[in-house]
């Protein structure tokens, strides 16, 4: 066996353990878009819990349209706004509901994930998380036409990072219209979710 | 023949060598504190129960002081319950706090974790979701994050008590996930107070 022949072989050997526990969710820093401190809220909610939620269709990541009427009598539905892709307390925070999908079908609560994006960029950021088992959609066109509905995008064009609870009746249950700096605790939304049931 | 099998492997390394980032999930703020200076006493919060409490030496409510842990050495690793590398991680931090039991070190050696700016309610999650056999305190303000240094997670500390000048000296520092348990665990036996 010639020399390099070796080196490469041994190298492969020594770098195949590392590339098989590299695997999984990993967005090097290098890759989040630091924002900085912004302005904590930056528009007016248009609704309160006891309103009727309005109804959308939006894009998802894997190629399909969601509707809240889908759910109606089914689920309920939380949608998780997150104000950009690649930015930094929202590449945080969906990560975290990959460990509490129980919680969310014990609630029987479809939890969906929106942004301002358009599907390839949340396709790719998503692919860079490692995965999310929640739909990612996509109120990119009209731009913000939910966002802009429910009171939540700011002036800069992104939505707040806000939850919404909607019942199986398509009522809000619960609003949590977050300092856009800051991840909104769990807890909360978890409680309000189980007390639905 | 000898270039294009060069080419080849090259080829082959070169994303296998992207793969080798660093499992953190980083703070752009991050200034931990270095090996040899001292630690600010913490004040450590969280629902704990009184057994777990009691493996530290600790007992009655919130907030624990740091130095009042009974112990030569403590392990203190930052951790969210919304950082990817945690979760991975997390399986492994029971194998080293069973380690140090196995090896009979669990009455020097001592280890806790934070969760950086995650509340009561979400530390309870990591807990619960990975069986976490050892103390964790919540930080949901990031008081004890900003005390630290504002570090990644996973951040590893080895800290070495002093009670007699009462001090805390940082002993050994690691981002990201350890490499093996057993290799940590030989780290910090090396450098832990004797």
């Amino acid at each position: 066996m010639n020399q390099t022949v070796r080196f490469c072989l041994i190298s492969l050997l020594l770098m195949m353990p590392a590339h098989v526990f590299a695997q999984g969710p990993s967005i090097p820093k290098e890759r989040i878009f630091q924002v900085g401190t912004l302005k904590a809220l930056d528009s007016t909610l248009k609704v309160k819990v006891g309103d009727p939620a309005p109804d959308f269709s939006l894009p998802t990541v894997d190629g399909k349209h969601l509707s809240l009427s889908q759910f109606k009598g089914k689920k309920n539905v939380v949608l998780s706004f997150v104000p950009a892709a690649w930015t930094p307390v929202c590449s945080g925070q969906w990560p975290g509901y990959n460990i509490v999908q129980d919680m969310f079908e014990q609630a029987e609560t479809q939890l969906i994930g929106v942004t301002v994006d358009n599907v390839p960029t949340l396709h790719a950021w998503i692919q860079e998380m490692g995965g999310v088992w929640f739909p990612v959609a996509s109120d990119f066109y009209p731009h913000g036409k939910l966002a802009g509905a429910l009171g939540i995008l700011r002036s800069t064009g992104e939505a707040e990072r806000s939850l919404f609870l909607i019942d199986k009746q398509g009522i809000i249950r619960y609003i949590d219209v977050h300092d856009i700096n800051s991840r909104p605790d769990l807890g909360p939304l978890i409680k309000a979710m189980q007390a639905l049931k | 023949m000898r270039t294009a099998i060069f080419w080849l492997c090259l080829l082959i390394l070169l994303p296998t060598g992207t793969a080798l980032a660093l499992e953190a999930s980083e703070s752009p703020n991050a200034h931990p504190l270095p090996v040899g200076s001292t630690m600010p006493d913490l004040q450590l919060m969280g629902k704990i129960s009184p057994e777990l409490l009691a493996t530290l030496g600790l007992q009655g409510n919130e907030p624990y002081p740091l130095s009042n842990i009974k112990a030569k050495t403590i392990i203190l690793v930052a951790f969210s319950m919304y950082c990817p590398h945690c979760q991975r991680e997390a399986p492994a931090l029971n194998e080293l706090s069973a380690l140090i039991k196995t090896k009979g070190l669990d009455k020097d050696i001592k280890m806790i974790g934070v969760g950086i700016g995650n509340s009561d309610f979400e530390v309870n999650v990591f807990r619960e979701k990975y069986a976490v056999t050892y103390p964790l305190f919540s930080d949901p303000d990031f008081v004890t994050n900003k005390a630290i240094g504002e570090v990644g997670t996973p951040y590893f500390y080895v800290l070495n008590m002093d009670p007699k000048n009462k001090e805390i000296k940082v002993a050994h520092t690691l981002l990201g996930r350890m490499e093996s348990v057993e290799g940590y665990l030989d780290q910090v036996v090396k450098v832990s107070a004797k």
